[in-house]
């Protein structure tokens, strides 16, 4: 009860304070600020030197023109009383100080005498007045520490991604050769895909069906009912002498790719042309990054591989097996060739022509069992299983080097580590890792002005490069690890490792901002391992199911089961890693031997397939079987487990 | 003879306290009861004094209000709130102790004790 007048009162003086008034005071202030002082001293009819002084005092206090009026109303009262006390005008001026001072002393007691709640609002705008000068303050610091850093770029990584294959002559590198067959094909291939576009009346004629694929469309499968079959079989001809030599080429020990980020566009007889990788321009700093760098080769394996792989289905429709094995063997060995140049792509590259190698030869000897000799199927298990340990592996060493690379061009270098030193975001770096996000399109070179006004403000909030390189490394050593692990390290281990390090980069505001150079560069990493579990899988039935030919060639029927061609045809029986602890699948049914694995859903369905119109791939994620996040694997409409088996053999057509 | 400048701090407004408690009073009493009844120790000028006025005003421990004198002029007079006193007597009291504790130290006089206290 005894607060109720407080809070009243201050209440009232909160309601005379509004904002209205507030201003319509300031106003009334600027305007009349001394005038009702000035009226009390005119009117006191005081000596002039006196009536000057009190004047002074007043206007110098610069407080509230009622305060103003209060302080002379007193100070001439005082002087009245002093003169009629006899006091001399110079005693009292004396009395009266200097103005200035005693103006601050009126000003500081005055002030003191104000309610609590111009105080309180008083102590709140400066202290909002003190924040905001401090987080000047901090960003100029932020600003120009920001704006005068740079990275420091030292560490030739180009050299060291080239180093590998400037151990080998240009006689033991293959690129020349499957180039030399490339530049040759590109054209031919080129006129069969205009042979194969649909007529003009197609499109006008509102045709719901689509003509049957022709022999390009189905390449590399040999399909000699295909329209425009016999102009492929004489492309083919036509460049049957660079095939028999990329046969050879197969067998050298490096596809010798030259890496750079600068190259030139070479143009051919024949009308293709390609770009050249020439020597990178020198100086670091002036460098592209190596992101950047021209991968020369990559489209070429691929399309060598198709060549060579069609004419190993050529050679089998004309029952030639010798020729059929060799370019099944070349094609095995362009993949170990690309899986050697140890990029995450080339090594998801070598995976992909092994697989499309393996498919074929499962075909041919499903479809003709009596093509191949024992003899040759060994040759072939051989082959497949030589290059698989290399194609199958994923190597991240180049991928660390285009992370270090990107590294020293984003932050710069404390000097505190030779390898792994720390530092912090630059303009440079933000203005990389935007053309790094768009793709190199229609981003500045240079940092842009909004890079280098906001950038200081981020640059407490981005990790820096330490911590980006640890968390980087860790991302790549869970993934080798789960690798080495096998696929039921898409459970746990993936879940307390990569997810771990890399859910809240790929998945959160605040993780995309905080590490902006993983998010950039890192996302599929995740993916890639089941590429490789699904690879070995593919690997481990072609061989079970060329053992299992080789059994039926020598005895004219299947084996009983998988695990009596061990060990003489079979080194081991491979597991199936979708069902863990039991080995690959297989059964006999209508005559026809079935080789297969359990499928996303971990059991034995007796060789059940992918019911016709759902995905094959549902059937084939390590990742959807071992429940990895759902960011991994399968796609979520295809997440649900398939009541179905990954059946290697027979192929599908 | 004044007073150095932070023995004056300290001494003014009990003696300010202390003239008000016996009667309400305008700033020009003050200053010449200051003068007069401390023999000129504790004089102070017109600039000194409001300012203390107002600092004891603010702290509530005085309160003043304008009133037409006999002669006709406004003045404002000043007088002492309970807050004032409880601070008075306080004030007094640590003065006393001060005092006390001078005079056993043989700086101040016994005489000069019972002076400060004002009493």
């Amino acid at each position: 009860m005894s607060d109720q007048p407080t809070i009243t009162r201050a209440w009232s003086w909160s309601v005379a304070r509004s904002p209205i008034l507030n201003t319509w005071r300031w106003i009334d202030n600027q305007v009349h600020r001394q005038a009702r002082a000035n009226a009390a001293i005119s009117g006191a009819d005081l000596p002039a030197p006196i009536a000057k002084r009190i004047g002074a005092i007043t206007r110098k206090t610069r407080l509230w023109p009622s305060e103003r009026a209060d302080i002379a109303r007193e100070l001439i009262a005082h002087a009245q009383d002093a003169l009629d006390a006899g006091r001399e005008t110079d005693d009292i001026l004396t009395s009266l100080g200097d103005p200035k001072t005693v103006a601050k002393l009126f000003r500081r007691s005055a002030k003191r005498k104000r309610h609590w709640v111009w105080r309180a609002r008083q102590r709140t705008v400066q202290a909002f007045i003190a924040t905001i000068a401090l987080l000047i303050m901090l960003y100029a610091v932020l600003f120009i520490r920001f704006n005068t850093s740079s990275p420091t770029i030292e560490r030739d990584v180009l050299a060291e991604l080239n180093a590998r294959n400037d151990r080998f002559t240009q006689d033991e590198k293959a690129n020349t050769v499957y180039r030399e067959l490339w530049v040759a094909w590109t054209p031919l291939q080129r006129e069969l895909y205009i042979l194969d576009d649909p007529p003009p009346e197609h499109f006008e004629s509102n045709a719901t069906d689509d003509p049957p694929p022709s022999a390009i469309g189905l390449f590399p499968r040999y399909a000699p009912d295909a329209p425009f079959h016999a102009e492929l079989t004489q492309a083919m001809d036509e460049i049957a002498p660079l095939i028999e030599l990329a046969r050879c080429a197969s067998e050298l020990p490096t596809l010798g790719s030259y890496y750079s980020t600068s190259s030139e566009t070479v143009e051919t007889p024949n009308g293709t042309s390609y770009d050249q990788p020439i020597p990178p321009e020198p100086n670091l700093e002036k460098r592209a990054d190596l992101i950047a760098v021209i991968l020369p080769d990559l489209g070429m394996t691929r399309a060598c591989t198709n060549l060579l792989v069609y004419d190993a289905n050529r050679a089998a429709a004309a029952s030639d097996p010798d020729r059929a094995l060799d370019s099944l063997s070349a094609a095995l060995g362009l993949a170990r060739q690309i899986s050697d140049e140890s990029f995450l792509i080339t090594s998801l590259v070598a995976i992909a022509i092994q697989g499309s190698a393996e498919d074929a030869a499962l075909r041919m000897i499903h479809d003709q069992p009596d093509l191949f000799t024992e003899k040759h199927l060994a040759a072939l298990a051989h082959r497949i299983a030589a290059a698989a340990p290399r194609t199958r592996r994923l190597d991240m060493g180049s991928e660390r080097l285009f992370f270090d690379d990107i590294l020293q061009r984003v932050y710069t270098d404390d000097g505190s580590h030779p390898t792994n030193p720390d530092g912090r975001i630059t303009p440079d770096g933000y203005a990389l890792l935007g053309r790094i996000s768009s793709m190199y399109m229609g981003v500045s070179d240079t940092p842009t002005a909004a890079t280098r006004l906001a950038g200081p403000m981020t640059t407490p909030l981005i990790a820096g490069r330490r911590e980006t390189r640890d968390r980087a490394e860790r991302a790549y050593a869970s993934i080798e690890t789960l690798i080495a692990r096998g696929p039921e390290g898409y459970g746990q281990f993936f879940e307390d490792h990569y997810q771990r390090i890399m859910y809240n980069v790929e998945y959160t505001t605040g993780g995309r901002l905080r590490h902006p150079v993983l998010a950039a560069l890192l996302p599929a990493l995740g993916r890639s391992a089941d590429s490789v579990f699904a690879a070995e899988a593919r690997t481990n039935a072609t061989l079970a199911a060329i053992a299992a030919n080789i059994h039926r060639l020598r005895t004219g029927s299947w084996p009983a089961d998988l695990a009596s061609l061990t060990p003489e045809l079979l080194p081991e029986l491979p597991a199936d890693r979708f069902e863990p602890g039991t080995p690959i699948k297989s059964l006999v049914r209508d005559g026809q031997l079935f080789i297969y694995y359990a499928g996303t859903d971990g059991d034995d369905d007796q060789a059940r397939a992918v019911p016709e119109g759902e995905n094959p791939q549902r059937a084939r994620h390590f990742a959807g079987r071992f429940h990895a996040g759902s960011h991994i694997g399968p796609s979520d409409g295809d997440r649900t487990k398939l009541d179905a088996d990954w059946i290697l053999y027979p192929p599908a057509d | 003879m004044k007073l150095e400048r932070e023995l004056m701090r300290g001494a003014g407004p009990t003696a300010v306290l202390q003239l008000l408690s016996r009667r309400e009073m305008y700033g020009y009493q003050l200053v010449e009861a200051l003068d007069q009844r401390t023999q000129g120790v504790l004089a102070m000028g017109q600039s000194t004094l409001y300012p203390m006025l107002y600092n004891l005003e603010a702290k509530g421990l005085i309160e003043a209000d304008w009133r037409q004198a006999d002669s006709g002029r406004d003045r404002k007079y000043y007088r002492l709130t309970g807050k004032g006193k409880t601070k008075l007597e306080s004030d007094l009291e640590s003065w006393g102790r001060l005092a006390g504790a001078l005079t056993t130290l043989g700086v101040l006089a016994p005489k000069a004790h019972a002076q400060a206290a004002l009493a």
